[in-house]
Formats: structure tokens, C-alpha cells, sequence
């Protein structure tokens, strides 16, 4: 029923190796690493958007670098429309998967106009035919990005735009080269809130006109709930629980789920909510806890969450979850 | 008015003069604002930064200051602070505190008020702290600095004094000797609070101390700014663009929008009887959890440029519902119900406006 997803993850792992000072270089290679990402998959349907969520230090910067071909995977595969990544060139790659980045005051040359940030892309891959052929590939990324009329900014710097533009602008360069995949690293949270509504609804625009799929990287559910159509929660480097959004956000199962879910703030003073605060920060992940990871901080944990690394539990044939405390219901 | 406990001695006689003050009918505010005004000099001309703010705060309340970047929300907290930058100038207004108007105060006696009275979390926990100093010793420091008048404080009162903020805030008093560096965002935000409350001060105004932060961390320092509130008596200023944790924390809020004050109310009114178009506009555009269903909504334009203000209503070149007058009378501040506040000509006129689904 389903066709082959743009992009399927399997067991992907990321582990960094630390130095132990210059003593330690000088025996074998060090036992101990950062476990970034630890055995992760999922899969990512054409014009589909997938949100990761999860604190800072779970991997999902990771994940995204995995997937740009930033960094190398440690062990797992990744499959880009049916075919391992590992056997493409890296430009071949890009080409397919862009990126939006957080910053847009920060991620934009300030000495290159609209045109040339736009362009730069089409130059690096040798894409545009002729001049003519360039500005117009420009013109329809503008475009698409909601730059209208996409003329008039050509000539502008990144210093004469507004956030929001300036995000747009971002988007457009991802764009050029119509990739397949977006991945976008909080693309909303260093703007107003006002400006962050016509990214979100631009990037699920996106989607129905191009049929670009988009991987969403937040660490904050609230804005996620409204136009992702699946969620993955990530702790530690694991994915804790995936589904579908709607039954993510209207019936969490894994117990860092539903934290997370109750402290998202929510803007009504009639609906202060119990907030699960989950004390201390996400623990170091060199020396990982035994067991399910979650346990020092969960809430629910019993004796068996000590020992015993949860498998994932099928509740529904899109939503699961790794969680000890979960019956099936399949 | 609240009980307060800090205010009262042993001694009985000054108990039953604290509470005849506090039962007095119309016991004045802690902090009261009155139609502050604060202009920028700039080579681009005179900007109108924040023009007539007025609000009030009592004693263990909390406010909720909102609006996108660039509306005066720092500016204002700055003003009343008398710390704005060498091209700012107060040019109107009182900034009255228990009854005196710090705006007239000399100098040195406005730097007692400074801390001491009311202190301030600043925004960007990660590098309000100097790198090369302990947590514990810059927080030593503000005490020393503002707390004692002559100064008079042995060390080791001053370390039991440390000790106890850290305590207060939640951080291990083992950690006061460790640099900036080694601890976390929420670790650092934590002994930006302990500093601001290093010398009992009645108001404490939070720059979006949350902004940088993830959200369970968030919830974290949310959560310790309240439980203080409650066990200090403490009356807050909550500075953010974030309208949910408005909704989560404060009592009553003001909606700013070009250095103007948009509408005043209590927060339920605030969310679930929003008057002022724009107050609208801003919910609609932010995402609430509960109702994954709804669109979110853009607010066409930008806010308005400080030096080249429209002659009538700010917001009028981007409010949906405008109407004639809008464009070249400034709508002024009225009282439309008892507490709510709105700047609005047609709320003032009663017109209608539409209901915010049917905003564009």
C-alpha cells in the first residue's frame, strides 16, 4: 500500500570516541564514547512531515548531520528512495536532501545579495543551463518561498530584510535544487511569534504544491502539533515512541511523552495543567544508565526498568513505543 | 492586599501597624507606572521608544509584559529602572514605589533602590555571568555591592548568605566554587535568580528568562519562579513574547505594540475576552496544544519603524478591521470594563469586531 519512502533509517547508530588527554591516545583507542545516536529507525514518506522532538542532547542534530552526510554513521543504513545512501556521492546526495537552518540572521552571507544566496546552490552543482535558465530557477524558488515579486529581492542584502523574510530566503535556497527532503532544524525558533505562523503554514504549502517531504526538528511539541503528520520523541538517542501526530499528542504512552506534553505551556489561564517537571537535565550520554535509559528521571519507573532495556511495544500499526509499563493492545 | 511576613518584627505593636497599613481601604500599589514615557536620540531622528506606559502591581502579583520584538518591552523595564543607555531619555511619567517616585530620586539613592527594591534577570542566561569568575563569588558580590548599607558583613556570613540563595534556587551549595562554564543553561538561569534575590527585593522583572532554554528546563525555572513568589511574597515583572507562559504564570497582563500600551487586563480576560485586534491577531498566531485542529494566522506587515510612527493608531496599518478614524486619531487608553484596558476606537465605539476566526 504504501510506495517506497523517500528516506528509510535503519538502526542507525553515531558514536563519538572521546580522548582521554594525551596518556590515553598513546594506548588504544578509548573504550569510552558519546553514544549521540544510539540504534535508531524510521521512514519518511514522499510529502510527508516528520517531526523529532526531544531536549537538547538527544540527537537530533545528529540525526539530521547522519542524513546530510556531515557525519559518517557508526553502524545501521540509510536509504534515500530505495537506494543506500552509502553508494551515492555526497553531491548527488545534497542535492536531494536540503536543509533550513535555526539562525537566519546568523545562517545568511551579509555581503551576498538575495540573488547570489540563492543562486550559489545551482553554481556548486552545475544546474542552471544558461543565465536565463539561472534567474529563472531563482525566480520560482523565490517564489515558492513567498518572496513575491521574487524580482524586486534580488538585488536586496539580508540586512534589509525583515526575520521573516530572511527565513524565507533560507527556504528559497533549499529550495533551488528541488530537493525531495527538507530538513529543518527549528526554522521557527529564533523568530516572533507572529512571523512563525507563515513559515509553518509556507512549509506545509510546501508540501501540497512541490510534494516535498520535511523532517522537523524541535524540541517543542506545541508547534509541531500543528502541521506534522508524525512524531518521533526522541531521548538519549533513541526514539522513545513514534505514530502518528494525533495519537502521539492525544494518547502519549511512553512516560517522557507525556512529561514533555504537560509542560508545553498552553495559552489559556483556564487550563493550568499538572506539569510532570522531570528534575535534573538529560544525562550524560557517555555513561549511560543500565536498563531503559529513562529510568533515573522517570516518574513510573519500577525495579525491572533498571535491568531490562524496553523493547518497543506495537500499539496501534503506526504508533509504538519503548516502554516496560505498555501492554499491547494488538 | 496580601499578608506579607517579611514586614513584621517580633515586636507586637508593629505587627498591629502592619496590618493596619495592609487593611487600610485603599492601600496604594507596591509599584505604580504613570503614563511613562522614554525617547531614543538617534541619527535617524527621535525615536518614540515607549510612549505613556502606565500599569500598576501589587504586592506578590505578577505581570505579564508581551509583544513582538521592538515593541518597548525592555525599553519600559530599562526606564524603570533608570538604566537606559546614554541616548535614552525619560522625557515623562512617575515611577512610583511604595509612594515615591524613583524618576526624582538622586543618583545614589536610586542605586539603593536598584537591587536592594526591585533587581532584574536578565535575558540570555548563558552570558548575563562573567566567565571568569566563580557563581558563587559574583553572587557574593551583589550582595556586598547593594545589600548592606556600610558594608558591615563577615565573610562568613556572607558565605552562609550565598549558601542559602543557592539552596533556594536549587543548586547544590558544593557547586558555589565552579565557573559559569561548567554549568548548564538551567544551572546559570538558577544563579541569575539567586542573584537577583540576593537582597530581598519586593520586585524582580524577568527578562525571557525562559527564552533560550528547552522546554523541560523551562518548566523547571517556571516552576521555582513561582514557588519563590509564593514563599517570598515576591511581585513579578514577566518580560516575553511566549503569550503561553503568560497564561501559565501571571495575574494580569499588558499587550504592548509600538512602545504603546494595546490593551490591560486581567489574564483570563486577556485570552478568553481578547477586545483589542491586535491582542486577537497575536493569540491566533500562536500554537496551542489543545487544538491541534485550528490554523495559525499571520499577522500581515511589520510593526511599525519607531522614528516614522503613523499618525493615528500604530497598529492601523496592519489591523484587519480598520476603520476611518483609525488612520488619523490615536486612539487613547480607556477603562471599557472594571481592570480591562483597551486602546481600540472601535471597542471604545462599541462597533463590532468580528470574532478573530474571521480575521484573515
Amino acid at each position: 500500500m504504501n510506495p517506497t519512502p523517500v528516506l528509510e533509517i535503519t538502526r542507525l547508530r553515531k558514536h563519538f570516541p572521546i580522548s582521554r588527554g594525551l596518556l590515553a591516545s598513546f594506548r588504544r583507542r578509548s573504550a569510552h564514547s558519546v553514544h549521540a545516536v544510539d540504534d535508531i529507525s524510521f521512514q519518511v514518506q514522499p510529502g510527508e512531515i516528520l517531526a523529532l522532538v526531544g531536549e537538547s542532547g538527544c540527537g537530533k542534530t545528529t540525526t539530521a548531520k547522519l542524513l546530510m552526510g556531515l557525519e559518517q554513521p557508526s553502524g545501521g543504513t540509510i536509504h534515500f528512495c530505495g537506494q543506500d545512501v552509502a553508494t551515492f556521492d555526497l553531491k548527488q546526495m545534497r542535492r536531494q536532501i536540503q536543509m533550513v537552518f535555526q539562525d537566519p540572521y546568523e545562517s545568511l552571507n551579509p555581503r551576498m545579495t538575495v540573488f547570489e544566496i540563492v543562486a550559489e546552490p545551482l553554481n556548486v552543482h552545475h544546474l542552471a543551463r544558461s543565465r536565463e535558465d539561472r534567474i529563472d530557477r531563482v525566480k520560482r524558488a523565490l517564489k515558492d518561498a513567498g518572496l513575491k515579486p521574487a524580482e524586486s529581492y534580488f538585488n536586496r542584502l539580508p540586512h534589509e530584510l525583515s526575520g521573516g523574510q530572511r527565513q524565507r530566503v533560507v527556504i528559497a535556497a533549499a529550495l533551488v535544487l528541488e530537493p525531495t527532503v527538507l530538513l529543518a532544524d527549528e526554522p521557527v525558533s529564533m523568530l516572533d511569534v507572529s512571523i512563525r505562523a507563515e513559515i509553518l503554514n509556507l512549509l506545509t504549502e510546501l508540501r501540497q504544491t512541490r510534494g516535498i517531504s520535511v523532517l522537523f526538528i524541535t524540541h517543542d511539541l506545541g508547534t509541531v502539533a500543528y502541521f506534522a503528520d508524525r512524531i518521533a520523541v526522541m531521548y538519549l538517542g533513541r526514539i522513545v515512541e513514534i505514530g502518528p501526530a494525533r495519537d502521539v499528542l492525544s494518547n502519549p504512552q511512553h512516560p517522557y511523552t507525556k512529561a514533555l506534553l504537560s509542560v508545553v505551556p498552553v495559552p489559556n489561564p483556564r487550563l493550568r495543567r499538572e506539569r510532570i517537571i522531570l528534575q535534573g537535565e538529560t544525562p550524560n550520554p557517555i555513561d549511560l544508565p543500565g536498563g531503559c535509559r529513562f529510568h533515573p528521571r522517570c516518574p513510573v519507573a519500577i525495579e525491572q526498568c533498571r535491568q531490562i532495556d524496553p523493547p518497543y511495544v506495537e500499539l496501534s500499526n503506526s504508533h509504538r513505543a519503548a516502554c516496560l509499563l505498555i501492554e499491547s493492545v494488538l | 492586599m496580601k499578608f506579607n511576613p517579611r514586614r513584621l518584627g517580633n515586636d507586637p505593636a508593629s505587627i498591629a501597624l502592619d496590618w493596619r497599613i495592609d487593611n487600610m481601604s485603599s492601600p496604594a500599589p507596591l509599584l505604580e507606572v504613570k503614563n511613562l514615557s522614554t525617547h531614543f536620540l538617534t541619527d535617524d531622528g527621535v525615536m518614540h521608544a515607549v510612549e505613556d506606559v502606565s500599569f500598576t502591581l501589587d504586592r506578590g502579583q505578577s505581570l505579564g509584559l508581551v509583544g513582538e520584538s521592538g515593541c518597548g518591552k525592555t525599553t519600559t523595564m530599562l526606564a524603570l529602572m533608570r538604566l537606559l543607555p546614554p541616548n535614552g531619555r525619560i522625557v515623562k511619567g512617575q515611577v512610583l514605589l511604595e509612594g515615591r517616585d524613583l524618576l526624582r530620586l538622586p543618583d545614589s539613592e536610586m542605586q539603593r533602590v536598584r537591587w536592594s527594591k526591585i533587581s532584574l534577570i536578565f535575558q540570555g542566561a548563558m552570558n548575563a555571568l562573567n566567565p571568569v569568575r566563580t557563581v558563587g563569588d559574583q553572587i557574593a558580590e551583589s550582595i556586598r555591592r547593594h545589600g548592606l548599607v556600610g558594608g558591615r558583613l563577615d565573610n562568613h556570613a556572607l558565605d552562609q548568605r550565598v549558601r542559602q540563595l543557592l539552596d533556594m534556587v536549587g543548586i547544590a551549595s558544593s557547586r558555589q566554587d565552579q565557573y559559569p562554564h561548567q554549568y548548564s543553561g538551567g544551572m546559570r538561569q538558577r544563579a541569575m535568580i539567586a542573584m537577583a534575590l540576593a537582597c530581598t527585593p519586593d520586585v524582580v522583572i524577568a527578562d525571557e528568562p525562559t527564552t533560550a532554554l528547552d522546554v523541560m528546563i523551562q518548566a523547571q525555572i517556571l516552576d521555582l519562579l513561582q514557588k519563590l513568589q509564593r514563599e517570598l511574597g515576591l511581585a513579578v515583572i514577566l518580560i516575553t513574547h511566549d503569550l503561553a507562559v503568560v497564561a501559565e504564570m501571571c495575574d494580569r497582563v499588558l499587550v504592548m505594540y509600538g512602545g504603546k500600551v494595546a490593551e490591560y487586563a486581567d489574564v483570563d480576560a486577556i485570552y478568553n475576552e481578547p477586545l483589542h485586534p491586535y491582542t486577537r491577531l497575536l493569540l491566533a498566531a500562536f500554537p496551542d496544544l489543545t487544538q491541534p485542529e485550528g490554523k495559525l494566522v499571520a499577522i500581515p506587515g511589520y510593526p511599525p519603524r519607531l522614528h516614522a510612527l503613523p499618525a493615528g493608531c500604530r497598529f492601523e496599518p496592519r489591523c484587519p478591521v480598520r476603520i476611518g478614524k483609525c488612520v488619523t486619531a490615536d486612539p487613547p487608553l480607556r477603562e471599557v470594563k472594571p481592570g480591562h484596558w483597551v486602546a481600540c476606537h472601535l471597542v471604545t465605539e462599541q462597533l463590532p469586531i468580528h470574532p478573530t476566526t474571521s480575521l484573515p
